[in-house]
């Protein structure tokens, strides 16, 4: 076996493990009151850093006035309550256009 | 049944933007390994068992830099640590005992976890199903074809696809903080955004997230005042 193959292994059990682990461990039992309310605020704490990190890349290298531009319309589509997949959609147009002006 | 039906449809309709933007991405992953050494074959079956966008990403980015294979597969594990307390959290709305759990949470990936969030922590994992169900075709078929036809990789910035994880994401995280109990939500959210900003500086970006992740502890772990003891 080739070393990129045991790359692609490696990556199919680290992959599965991490996904399989949390359900494996907890079976049927109910998390403890402290446990239940740290997964209540794990929502928005991990939606606000994947924002985050999807703007920003690694190391903040990827800032770019088009992506910024881009998702900052789509959020304020929906604050004024335009539907999610039209305001999504608003956000990726908004880039592409800034994109070519630019 | 049907009411599962109708769930699990509901979460196709979710998945359907982040599919949008996960079609073009394989295509990517597929191209980029394919032109670093990975071959034809190892990419359409990372993909297809792996099913990791940011995992296969760090992978092929530290072979392409010379990186060894041990070292690929650790940035993908740090990539992918997230998956543990997002597994944590989704468990008690998998059905079975523990196998049958774990097998079932092989469906998760951040898109279909965050929409299939129904509030208060809580989990439909038939919106789950839904979601993924339908970016899973979109990153196999995305890698094959990036395989086989190597697209430019300028694709995805001229149409501002790489706007749309971010974009869905913001727009997720609105609607969560639209909700009742507001406050401790708006704080978990400000601090994961902080500590993932300040850890990106210093740290991969798997780190980063594991980091806002660490928000929620500090958010969750004092009672609510409203909460009995």
């Amino acid at each position: 076996m080739t070393a990129i193959w045991w790359v692609v292994l490696g990556l199919v059990v680290v992959c599965s493990a991490t996904r399989m682990i949390g359900p494996a461990v907890l079976g049927n039992r109910d998390l403890p009151a402290p446990g239940r309310r740290i997964v209540m605020m794990l929502a928005p704490a991990l939606l606000a850093g994947l924002v985050i990190t999807q703007l920003a890349g690694e190391r903040w290298s990827g800032l770019e006035i088009g992506m910024v531009v881009g998702v900052a319309v789509a959020g304020i589509a929906r604050l004024l309550r335009v539907p999610a997949v039209v305001a999504v959609a608003l956000g990726a147009a908004a880039a592409a256009v800034l994109r070519a002006v630019l | 049944m049907n009411d599962h039906r109708s769930r699990f449809l509901a979460g196709v309709r979710l998945g359907l933007g982040p599919a949008a933007a996960t079609l073009p991405l394989g295509m990517t992953f597929g191209a980029f390994a394919a032109s670093t050494g990975w071959g034809v074959w190892a990419p359409i079956v990372a993909s297809t068992l792996a099913f990791s966008g940011s995992a296969q990403f760090a992978a092929a980015t530290v072979l392409a830099g010379g990186g060894s294979g041990l070292l690929a597969v650790a940035a993908a594990a740090l990539m992918n640590a997230r998956f543990v307390p997002m597994g944590l959290a989704l468990g008690p709305a998998l059905s079975g005992g523990r196998l049958c759990k774990a097998l079932q949470s092989l469906a998760l990936i951040d898109a279909s976890w965050a929409g299939a969030h129904v509030g208060d922590g809580r989990f439909d994992r038939f919106l789950l199903f839904g979601a993924t169900a339908v970016q899973y075709p979109a990153w196999v078929g995305g890698t094959v074809l990036g395989v086989v036809f190597a697209p430019p990789p300028d694709v995805i910035t001229t149409y501002g696809l790489d706007v749309i994880f971010p974009a869905f994401f913001l727009v997720l995280l609105i609607d969560e903080l639209r909700g009742a109990k507001t406050a401790r939500r708006l704080v978990s959210a400000a601090l994961g955004a902080l500590f993932s900003g300040v850890l990106l500086l210093i740290a991969p970006l798997g780190v980063a997230l594991l980091g806002a992740a660490l928000a929620a502890v500090v958010t969750g772990v004092p009672a609510a005042e409203e909460e009995p003891s």
